[in-house]
Formats: C-alpha cells, structure tokens, sequence
C-alpha cells in the first residue's frame, strides 16, 4: 500500500494511506512510519513524486539515525577487549602544593604519580565445563575445555559494532568525529 | 485575698504507659516525618498512578481483537505485539464477584497454534508525564493470572526505560536495543496474585514503559491447549518503592485520559452524525470541522470506517475517504468526496444506515 499526498489549494496538507489521512507533525507515529518507508523503499512506497520536504525529513532522520548508531559503536569498540585485557596508565597529577625552585624562582606544583586507569588481566582464553552425559544420568561427568563464553560474546558484540562503523557513511562519520 | 486554684489529678505513670501504644513501621514513619509532603509520599496520597486505563475499562476499540501480525492496539492505551506471527487473540474481561476489579485484559494464544513466538503487552508511558520522576524508584504492580493451560514456564513482566529509540521502545518490547530494564520471570498462578516490580528511574531515561508477556528463554510450548493466556489487572506504576493500592479513577476520568492519545467516534443509532459545520467548495468536495474532546497528544492521524453521507439542507449525497486538511492537536477539517454537490450549501455528514461507522483519531506514542 502506498502513500500519497493530499493537497488543497497546491498545498500539500496530509498523507494519505490506505484508509488512513497522516498530518505532517513529527510527533505523529504514522508519520515517523512514512519516514521508515521512504529510507527504506525510496519512491516505490510513494504514488507520485515524494514532495521536497518529505524527502528532506527522511534523509535527516536516516542521518541521525546513523548518527546514533555510530556514536554507539564506536564507544562499544573502544571498551578494552576482554581477551587482551587493559594495562595500567598513570599520570603525574598536581597535589595542590607549591614549592619554591631556586633555580627559577618561581614557584611550581608538587607533582605525584597518579593511576589514572586500572589495569585488567586478560581473561582465560578456554574455561573447563563440565558435561553431563543426558542419556545416562548416572554416568560420571566429564570434563570439557571450550572458548570463554565471555570472550566468544564479547568478540562477536565488537564485530557487529565494527561492521556498524564500516557501513556508516563518511559524511555521518565526520560529523560524529567532529563533535 | 486568696485564690484557690484545684488542678485535677494526673496520673504520670499511665500518661507515660499510653505514649508506647503500639505502633506499626509504617505508622513510625508516619510520625517520624518531617513534613507534611514526607507523609504525603509515604501513604502514595493524590494523584499516583503513571498508567493510563490501568484498571482495562475503557475499550474506545472494541472489546476483542485478534489474529493481528505483529503489533495492534487493543483496550485503550495497550498495544499488544507478537513477534513475526499472529495466532493470538486479546479481549477485555469482566471481573466476577469479589474481584477487586471491573475489568482486566485476556491475551492467549490461539487453541491449536504452534508457535513459540514472543507475545508482549506494553503500555508506553509519555515523556511529560513520568519525567517528574527521574532520579527516584519507581514501582510497579499489578494482579495477574495464568489459563488454565499457560504453557511457559514463567510469565514476564517489567518495567523498561531507555535513554533513545523511543521508536522501538513497546513494539517488541524485550528486544529494543540500549534498554535499561528491571524485568522479572514470575511463576503461574491459575489464581489472581499480586506482583510488585520495583526500578531506578535513571536521569536521562527518555522513554519509559511496562510490558507483560511471553518471550525468550521462557517461550510458549508445544500446541496451545484451550486457555493458553495471561490475564492482568489493576496496573499502576508510581513513585517510591513500596506498591500503595490500586487507584481506581472513575470510568469519566480514564476515558478523558485516553482520549489525548485516541479518540474514536461512537456511533449511537445507524444515522448518528459525527461532523458539522461545514460547506461544500467544490461539487465533489465536501468540507466539515471537527473539535476532538481533548487536546490529543500530537496531531492525530485520521482513520475510517463505514459508509457516510454529507446532507446539505436540501439532500444527502454519499461520501467517501475523508482526509485532514490542516489539522491541530484539538481540531480538523475534514475533506469528504462526493459528487452533486452544489457549491455554497452547508455540509454535515452522518453514518449512511451503518451504526458501525466511524471516524477515528490517533495519536499514540
């Protein structure tokens, strides 16, 4: 079923689809289902030229859209990866003191080494399970070495992100990267 | 001269004894609060609850809806959503004698279906409403009963707020990406029991719903017997971290709230008239106003159903596909095409001996 515009006196005033008149407010769901349609169909979901506006308001929804997904993944991507683990970082940090330096006569920060991120240890790249044999209960269980659960999750939650940021139009990345 | 002053008698010891009368925790608090506002909170006093229709008495859609793919609004206010299937069917029930309730709502799957697919009731809450309440706990609680033949193993319910994708927030529920949820697996019971759910209301949580239904880990099995459903009444989510009793609003006062969110025109006889004020400008078009009962929450979508007719003071011609033109949130116009018509005449139209003819407005989240 698709959409048409209803115009009086050539002013577009609503969409019409099927048995259902939308309004041009972004409030309205039908609308934002109008959207939907024109990101993901283009013209094919419209009977006659898609107005001008119409066409502007898909494609800054599609952009934010994307925005959004972007912003998401790149913060997912940037989490340390749980087999690699994450090092230590420390900084030297002013304490608030001031000494005098004769050499320069000013006086200067009393710096002090701050740990700025923690480090975490890498986690176990196989953990043991233990497996029950179902057809006969009373077997003795047995012992198995698979990949961490954790580590299986996380790699795969990583490339869906990545494959986010690499279909991310350029545009959208700029401005993400911009911001 | 001498004034002589008599004080009755007090007895210190029972003044003493009648300050540790027994008192409650709840009744400890009460005394223990600062203000008169701290006790207002602590007893959920006025005006509490955050959903709208909760006690499942107003139906502006009818009363049984079914076999709908995907997701369909259903009592006021509920939407319920299968995943990729329909096989479902959802009606408004009658509470029997001793019930603390008029109504609740009745989802099952259909008899004979076999599919395990998702099956949710969501109420989406707007932004304006529950946005006083960021920073604080929120509770939820509801009755519920399972038929006789619930399959799952347990029923869902839970309350969902997230930070963005107000759009996929309530359509299927569970499965909206960056939700923040307190969702819990609660156990059958072919009895009503009461069920509580308490969540943070995050700062920045943007969209906020409930939801209830059959998904995931624990997912409808096998064939569905004759009353494979869940039944839920009595829903109220309010501030703090205790569940107060339900507040029963009158059948006016929830009507008038669902009212911002959908109105539907209700016919009364088989020619009931559902706009006026009008005039023809064209031979084929007629225009009408319509002033909708409450200022809706967007500008509503217009929907039809039915035969019409426009009568312009000296006949009635039929009409047809009714279309906004340059709506508000508390008004249209309403083009209708027709043809004979003579330009100038007023225009008024009315169900075409159709008594279930309508005009809808919708303005959901």
């Amino acid at each position: 079923m698709s959409y048409k515009i209803h115009t009086v006196e050539n002013r577009n005033v609503s969409i019409t689809h099927g048995n259902f008149s939308i309004p041009f407010d972004p409030n309205n769901i039908d609308y934002q289902e109008c959207l939907d349609a024109i990101i993901e169909q283009g013209a094919d979901c419209f009977e006659g030229d898609i107005p001008a506006d119409l066409q502007a308001a898909a494609d800054e929804k599609q952009f934010n859209t994307q925005a959004t997904d972007y912003r998401t993944a790149t913060a997912r991507v940037a989490q340390y990866q749980l087999s690699v683990g994450r090092p230590e970082i420390t900084e030297m940090q002013p304490t608030g003191e001031q000494v005098f330096n004769e050499e320069t006569g000013e006086m200067e920060d009393v710096l002090e080494e701050v740990i700025v991120q923690t480090a975490i240890e890498p986690l176990e790249p196989t953990v043991e399970i233990t497996v029950y044999d179902e057809e006969d209960p009373m077997a003795e269980p047995t012992t198995e070495t698979v990949p961490n659960p954790l580590i299986v999750a996380d790699d795969a939650e990583r490339a869906e992100a990545q494959t986010v940021i690499d279909n991310t139009p350029e545009p959208v990345k700029e401005h993400v990267d911009n911001e | 001269m001498t004034v002589k002053i008599t004080k009755p008698q007090i007895n210190v010891r029972e003044e003493l004894n009648d300050l540790k009368k027994p008192t409650g925790i709840a009744g400890e608090a009460m005394l223990r609060a600062d203000t008169p506002q701290e006790q207002f909170n602590l007893i959920g006093a006025g005006r509490k609850n955050l959903i709208i229709n909760g006690g499942m008495t107003v139906a502006q859609r009818g009363t049984s809806f079914g076999n709908t793919v995907n997701q369909v609004y259903t009592l006021d206010r509920w939407k319920v959503a299968r995943y990729a299937a329909n096989n479902y069917y959802t009606t408004q029930e009658a509470g029997t004698g001793g019930d603390p309730f008029l109504n609740y709502i009745k989802v099952r799957r259909n008899t004979g279906d076999t599919s395990g697919n998702a099956l949710s009731l969501t109420q989406r809450i707007e932004p304006i409403n529950f946005k006083a309440y960021r920073g604080r706990t929120v509770t939820l609680s509801f009755l519920y009963r399972t038929g006789t033949t619930f399959s799952p193993q347990y029923l869902r319910a839970g309350i969902l707020g997230s930070t963005s994708g107000g759009a996929t927030l309530g359509y299927w529920a569970y499965n909206a990406a960056g939700v923040g949820v307190n969702d819990q697996q609660i156990e059958p019971s072919t009895t009503w029991k009461q069920h509580t759910i308490s969540f943070y209301l995050g700062t920045n949580v943007e969209n906020l719903a409930v939801a209830f239904g059959v998904e995931g880990p624990y997912p409808w099995v096998g064939t569905a017997g004759s009353d494979d459903s869940f039944q839920i009444a009595n829903v109220q989510l309010e501030a703090g971290e205790i569940a107060t009793p339900f507040e029963h609003r009158s059948y006016g006062e929830e009507l008038a709230l669902c009212q911002r969110y959908f109105y539907r025109t209700a016919p009364a006889n088989t020619y009931s008239w559902v706009a006026w004020g009008g005039y023809s400008n064209t031979t084929t078009n007629a225009i009408v106003f319509l002033q909708f009962p409450k200022r809706m929450r967007a500008v509503p979508t217009l929907g039809h159903s039915g035969n019409f007719q426009v009568a312009d003071g000296f006949s009635v011609h039929s009409c047809s596909n009714p279309t906004l033109a340059d709506p508000t949130q508390e008004n249209a116009r309403i083009d209708w095409t027709s043809s004979g018509l003579t330009i100038g005449r007023v225009a008024a139209v009315r169900n075409a001996n159709d008594a279930s003819a309508y005009l809808e407005f919708k303005a959901e989240l």
